[in-house]
């Protein structure tokens, strides 16, 4: 059995763990994070990748704007390298009730956003494919966030600390002695080795997990889960956020990113975080909203759809009212301290919350454990870069050697590790050819990925490097990823467990959007894997 | 006017052209883009006949096994490296170096000389692009256990600067050398070499050489009298584009040239105009070089592929059209499955047919367009990839509509 010690365990590799994670190391408090899959493999991925300016909650829920308008602009200070200042629109149609909009305007202000109006004709001069049924359109702070990115960063940031997290870990049993929590037991889902991780204080951080981990510590907890579901599309039909101007509702924000835009999203009320599963309907219904916006959307080209799990915290609300959808209940976060209110001491649950907002949450769960363990420091992450130190003569080397796009691209996801890849290059130009085309992957970068160690799978590969995330969605380099796969002897040549499963979990995303071209690719795909390599019935 | 019109030129529509052109008629090919065998290994799978032609609507059933056979002897007619037992599955390597099988191969695809070999020397061009060595070597050794793998590099002087610039060399730029005098001459200097310095006996050691493009017009030089001196080979199929499925195709379209035919390429069908009845295709509009042409034919031979080749698109709420006639489409309402390898439904989508071939309305199965025929990935009721029928089904489709035209 493998054990580990820490002042404070985290459970939760998303945003919010990590963030926590790198707060502490920066307080000098020692931790440890524990998290069952990939660090943002959950609901930090699983989003439209938008940093909120607050506008969207303006009217329904001002502390959640000014929250969301003071972390805008610490994240844009503090991690630009995961934001794109593209801006945002807020677009009220010919069919919205004016009103609203004036609603809108006063909580704004209240809450401090700043916004501005642009008139329909310049609005449809700078976004050619908005609808020309724009009535009024105002400009606020909104941007494009990389969730993987902001998870990384915080990650490293945090091991550069001191601090130290370990993924495939699942935690399964919150340990006491008395009435105080003395740590957490497991297992490495990979190896099925047990773990005990001891520890003073442990903050659940798990997100649409919460109620689960707080159950395997005796207390109860009510999280709602609510599932989102989004489109991706192939281009950027966009340059900048295009917000409905309404009471929010689903498919009303579009967001790009890099080559892509993301469209979003429904809310459903499911019964765990498993159920994100993006259905036909859901395409076809988000597809059909989306229109009112940009009317020629349904000639785009669909990449795939996904969907997220939101962790909405209920335990302040009456629960049961028929009907009740997500986003009646609040965006906001609790801390619950599981001391207070079940006699579990040392026990913290975070719950609710949204990705714009990861950096206070940590922030108020970090001083809660700082408290506790008489820790004076205060909270730096609001002041401390989490932009990487990647040297000057690297960058120009790597574009010297790179495509510039595909040398910003790999810039931007190695960060620190880039000097190691242009080296690598260098020492054998034949690395420097692009892996993954689609996303401009080269050879090097995925072979320094794969060999990272809490690399296991494709899909590893995949968040850290954005290997198959573009247009043919893994037909052409799932088969060349493999061969970096193999590090461990143990693994076979033609590991056909790990192809399928990587294929398996593209294909999720591709069923509800399988027409066009994309169900054209998928074609190609199966005609590789069945066809010439006869993977079929294996 | 033409006696047919041919639109695609795919394995199918390549095989109801020849066997059209060899009966007298009068052919003309139109092809949007470039074969679909540009992007298949060279090896056609026939599938089990037997089993396939139970299912209801597959076109198994509907040509039936006579056609088949005489659909692959006219094959191996036309491609004499394909030559041999047509009827039994052969072992032939995939690009990652493990086995398959396929019933229909260009003999030097055939891997049944490394189940006997002691000796497994794996060539690797150097810089051949989606070739992985390391992968292919442990393959090979899991495959073959009573043989020795070994990697052999290529370092051509012609690649040296592609070399120094780290640039990946696709197969079909390897093949182009290859298929030089001086590339010939390589190879079998190489085989000469390996031949004379065997430390195993001879017969016992066997090379494999990826991507390399058979020669369909003659048996292959291991058979030959006189090359006792080298080194027995066998081919191992490349990713797409791939030179086999380029040489297939480039060796039909020799064919069919040299049987009168005429090829279009670059020309896509815009429309097609019908018969007073509206009961045939008097002519279809083809769109070549910017200018819309009306062609006349007495027959027309669909076979502009299926979702993949582009004669069937699909759009937003899953609908299916065919992009020449419109005709209407056999489309299932369960359209996807989640094992993504497995059974698909919407593989199943295309063009129902009587059983000379001609459209059906597939729900009313009244007949449509009289002269009109359907051959190969347009037809309904059948998934070349799960089923492993491609070839067969394209070879006996595309030669019963040419035989009928």
């Amino acid at each position: 059995m493998q054990r580990y010690t820490a002042q404070v365990i985290i459970i939760g590799g998303g945003a919010t763990g990590v963030g926590l994670l790198r707060d502490l190391s920066l307080r000098g408090v020692a931790a440890l994070l524990l998290e069952q899959g990939d660090l943002a493999h959950g609901t930090s991925s699983r989003f439209h990748g938008l940093l909120h300016s607050g506008a969207r909650y303006a009217v329904k829920d001002p502390l959640a704007a000014a929250e969301c308008v003071r972390e805008n602009e610490i994240l844009n200070k503090v991690a630009p390298h995961c934001v794109r200042a593209t801006g945002g629109w807020f677009v009220e149609l010919a069919a919205d009730d004016p009103s609203y909009t004036q609603a809108w305007l006063a909580g704004c202000s209240q809450a401090g956003i700043p916004v501005q109006e642009i008139s329909p004709v310049e609005a449809c001069r700078m976004e050619p494919m908005l609808t020309r049924q724009v009535r009024r359109v105002f400009e606020v702070p909104d941007a494009a966030v990389d969730g993987f990115q902001l998870v990384w960063a915080n990650a490293r940031a945090a091991a550069e600390g001191g601090a130290s997290y370990k993924t495939y870990h699942r935690v399964e049993k919150v340990l006491r002695r008395g009435h105080a929590v003395s740590g957490v037991y497991g297992e490495n889902v990979l190896t099925h080795e047990k773990f005990l991780a001891e520890g003073q204080l442990v903050v659940n951080a798990t997100g649409a997990w919460a109620a689960q981990i707080a159950a395997a510590a005796g207390a109860s907890l009510e999280v709602i889960c609510d599932k989102g579901t989004l489109l991706a599309f192939n281009q950027r039909l966009c340059q900048r956020v295009i917000n409905r101007l309404r009471v929010p509702g689903d498919g009303d924000i579009f967001v790009p990113h890099e080559t892509i835009t993301i469209f979003g999203t429904t809310s459903e009320l499911v019964q765990s975080p498993r159920e994100n599963e993006p259905t036909d309907e859901e395409a076809d219904y988000l597809l059909s909203l989306g229109a009112d916006l940009l009317p020629h959307l349904a000639a785009c080209r669909v990449i795939r759809a996904f969907a997220g799990v939101r962790p909405l915290h209920a335990d302040d609300r009456e629960l049961g009212k028929d009907g009740e959808e997500g986003r009646e209940v609040s965006r906001n976060f609790a801390l619950i301290d599981h001391g207070e209110r079940d006699g579990i001491e040392g026990l913290l649950s975070i719950v609710g919350g949204k990705f714009t907002t990861y950096r206070l949450m940590a922030e108020k769960a970090a001083d809660w454990a700082a408290a506790k363990l008489g820790v004076t420091a205060p909270c730096r992450t609001a002041e401390v870069s989490l932009a990487p130190h990647i040297p000057e003569d690297a960058v120009k080397t790597a574009k010297r050697l790179l495509p510039a796009g595909a040398a910003e691209k790999m810039v931007a996801r190695l960060g620190p590790g880039t000097p190691k890849a242009v080296e690598a290059i260098q020492g054998d130009p034949r690395k420097a050819q692009l892996l993954c085309e689609c996303e401009m992957v080269t050879v090097a970068e995925v072979e320094q990925v794969a060999a990272d160690g809490d690399t296991h799978h494709l899909a590893d590969v995949r968040r850290k490097t954005r290997l198959g995330m573009g247009t043919c969605q893994g037909a052409f380099c799932t088969y060349r990823a493999l061969q970096f796969l193999r590090h461990a002897e143990a693994k076979p040549a033609l590991p056909v467990d790990e192809l399928t499963s990587f294929l398996n979990q593209r294909w999720k995303g591709i069923r509800p959007v399988a027409w066009g071209p994309q169900l054209r690719e998928t074609e190609l795909t199966r005609a590789i894997y069945l066809g010439l390599l006869d993977l079929g019935g294996n | 006017m033409w006696d047919v019109i041919v639109i695609g030129e795919g394995l199918a529509g390549l095989t109801a052209a020849l066997r059209a052109a060899q009966r007298g008629r009068e052919v003309l090919i139109v092809s949007e883009g470039s074969s679909s065998l540009l992007h298949a290994s060279g090896a056609l799978n026939l599938g089990d006949f037997a089993q396939l032609a139970q299912l209801p609507g597959h076109p198994y059933q509907i040509v039936g096994r006579h056609v088949l056979d005489r659909a692959v002897a006219f094959f191996q007619d036309i491609c004499p490296g394909y030559a041999g037992d047509s009827g039994a599955a052969k072992p032939v390597l995939t690009p990652l170096g493990t086995v398959r099988l396929a019933e229909l191969l260009p003999r030097a695809f055939q891997a049944t000389p490394l189940q006997t070999a002691k000796r497994i020397i794996l060539l690797a061009p150097q810089g051949l692009r989606d070739f992985f060595p390391d992968v292919i070597r442990v393959n090979l050794g899991q495959a073959f256990s009573s043989a020795r793998v070994e990697v052999k590099e290529l370092a051509l002087p012609s690649f040296r600067s592609w070399q120094e610039q780290g640039l990946g060399i696709a197969p079909m730029v390897y093949q182009r050398y290859w298929a030089s005098a001086e590339g010939r001459a390589a190879i079998e200097r190489l085989r000469r070499d390996l031949a004379a310095e065997g430390v195993a006996g001879f017969g016992e050691t066997v090379a494999v050489f990826p991507g390399l493009a058979p020669d369909l017009d003659r048996e292959p030089p291991g058979d030959e009298a006189g090359a006792k001196d080298l080194l027995p080979m066998v081919l191992m199929p490349s990713f797409p584009p791939a030179p086999a499925g380029a040489a297939l195709a480039a060796a039909l379209e020799r064919r069919f040239l040299r049987s009168g035919g005429e090829l279009w390429r670059g020309s896509r069908v815009v429309g097609a105009v019908l018969g007073s009845s509206g009961s045939y295709c008097a002519g279809i509009i083809v769109r070549s070089k910017g200018k819309d042409i009306s062609l006349r034919a007495r027959s027309f031979i669909l076979a502009s592929g299926g979702i993949l080749g582009g004669g069937i698109v699909v759009g937003p709420a899953r609908s299916a059209e065919e992009t020449v006639f419109g005709l209407p489409l056999y489309a299932p309402a369960d359209w996807t499955r989640p094992d993504f390898l497995g059974t698909q439904p919407f593989a199943q989508t295309g063009v129902s047919v009587d059983p000379e071939l001609r459209p059906l309305d597939p729900y009313s199965r009244a007949r449509l367009l009289t002269n009109v025929r359907v051959a190969g990935r347009t037809l309904a009721h059948w998934d070349p990839w799960t089923e492993h029928c491609g070839g067969g089904v394209s070879l006996a489709t595309g030669y019963l509509a040419g035989e009928l035209a």
